[in-house]
């Protein structure tokens, strides 16, 4: 295959699937600077592998490169327990989280849990301090919709160990959620 | 099952990750248990709000940029746009009455995006969402997913077969595709409102292995063609096409 119609194949197929490598590697790194370079650095690796690549589901196989490239730059430069939250504190404009809190009220059912602004707010800052173990399990499932299957393959634990790391991360969010609502 | 041994599973009950005989016995349970149905609601109610709340991380503009350029000169470089066959077949098309080819400035991506989103589907195992040549089976399935009821002619008469349908995207934009067999040539025909998205810079581009895609409008609708075969075969699959849809 010569170079320019392997790129344009990388680009084709694997490409599409930027949104959700840094989504993945922006709630692992928690911040952008360096989420941008573990993608970059993410997609160099996946170009380098491509021909590797045989069939399956380019975006379990991007995101398993991802993670993989994340966890070597965390050991690499960040000392365990370091971690600045500031961003993620801020993150998420206003104008996002007040339009979303507006649609919401708009359509809500009264039965169902009163969601606001606010409790984006909280869901991000609560989503960030979870621990790494449990968060991207919760991000591989929830945003991304992946099977406890493909989340098992691209984190390389048993299937019974995501299950349990996504209950453990769904009942911390329930407890802010429910905070919340009963102080509202 | 106690309630014990239900609660480990109402995460992967919800999620529909169980076997059959474990959800049986799942539901069994619940059914009896306020406590287990009341917990399960509020699960549900959580796991809704996560996933439609303004959570996930957009990607900053200049990274798909310095992607790009680890990947090598973008190959829309490349991208050749010929006009003579532009020119005559919006001529053609002009005379036929069924629409007039349409040059909008600043969109050669988007011949880009088409001939990425055919490249991925022929590439992937996954090229058919819904497979059927008949058009009463495809367009209620793709209406029934689109906010839009795309024509779905069939044209089994000139040697062209209809596969199916699938749903897929064009930069940003959701369309129909429309998947075609001619010969040895697979066909894709992309479909969406006029409003929801401009159409390719000319109406007839070829890319640098050899896909050609052609544009039309037709009513509320613009459709783009996309394949492998040679740009004269292909506007005529694009006339045979219009002729049926247009019916």
């Amino acid at each position: 295959m010569s170079e320019r119609l392997r790129a344009r194949r990388f680009e084709a197929v694997v490409l599409p699937h930027l949104p959700a490598a840094y989504n993945l590697a922006r709630w692992i790194a928690r911040n952008d600077a360096d989420s941008a370079d573990v993608v970059q650095e993410a997609m160099t690796r996946a170009f380098r592998y491509f021909d590797g690549f045989r069939g399956g589901d380019p975006r379990s196989w991007l995101l398993q490169i991802v993670r993989n490239t994340a966890y070597s730059w965390l050991a690499a430069n960040r000392p365990a327990g370091r971690v600045d939250l500031t961003q993620d504190m801020v993150d998420g404009t206003d104008a996002d989280d007040h339009a979303w809190g507006r649609a919401r009220t708009d359509s809500m059912n009264p039965e169902v849990v009163l969601t606001t602004r606010a409790d984006a707010h909280r869901l991000r800052t609560a989503i960030a301090k979870l621990p790494l173990d449990q968060r991207e399990v919760l991000v591989l499932r929830e945003f991304e919709d992946l099977s406890y299957k493909e989340i098992a393959a691209i984190t390389g634990t048993p299937i019974g160990t995501v299950m349990s790391r996504l209950s453990r991360a769904r009942d911390q969010l329930a407890e802010i959620v429910s905070s919340q609502e009963t102080g509202s | 099952m106690t309630h014990d041994d239900v609660r480990p599973l109402l995460d992967a009950y919800l999620d529909d990750e169980l076997d059959a005989a474990s959800t049986r016995a799942v539901e069994a349970h619940v059914d009896g248990c306020e406590a287990c149905s009341t917990w399960l609601e509020r699960r549900r109610v959580l796991v809704a709000t996560i996933r439609e709340a303004p959570l996930r991380h957009t990607v900053p503009d200049d990274l798909a940029r310095r992607i790009q350029r680890d990947l090598g000169p973008p190959s829309r470089r490349t991208f050749s746009v010929s006009w003579p066959a532009a020119l005559a077949a919006g001529a053609l098309l002009a005379m036929s009455g069924l629409f007039v080819g349409q040059q909008l400035p600043g969109s050669q991506d988007l011949g880009e995006d088409i001939v990425s989103a055919h490249v991925r589907a022929t590439l992937s195992t996954h090229s058919l969402d819904v497979a059927s040549s008949d058009h009463h089976t495809v367009k209620p399935w793709l209406s029934a997913k689109l906010p839009f009821s795309p024509p779905v002619p069939e044209l089994a008469d000139h040697g062209d077969t209809l596969l199916g349908g699938r749903l897929d995207y064009v930069g940003r934009t959701r369309v129909a595709a429309l998947v075609y067999q001619h010969d040895n040539h697979s066909i894709d025909v992309f479909v969406w409102p006029t409003a929801a998205l401009a159409l390719p810079g000319s109406t007839t581009q070829r890319s640098p292995e050899g896909y050609h895609v052609l544009t039309a409008e037709l009513g509320e609708f613009r459709a783009a063609f996309v394949s492998d075969m040679s740009v004269e075969e292909l506007a005529a699959f694009r006339e045979r096409w219009l002729a049926v849809a247009a019916r």
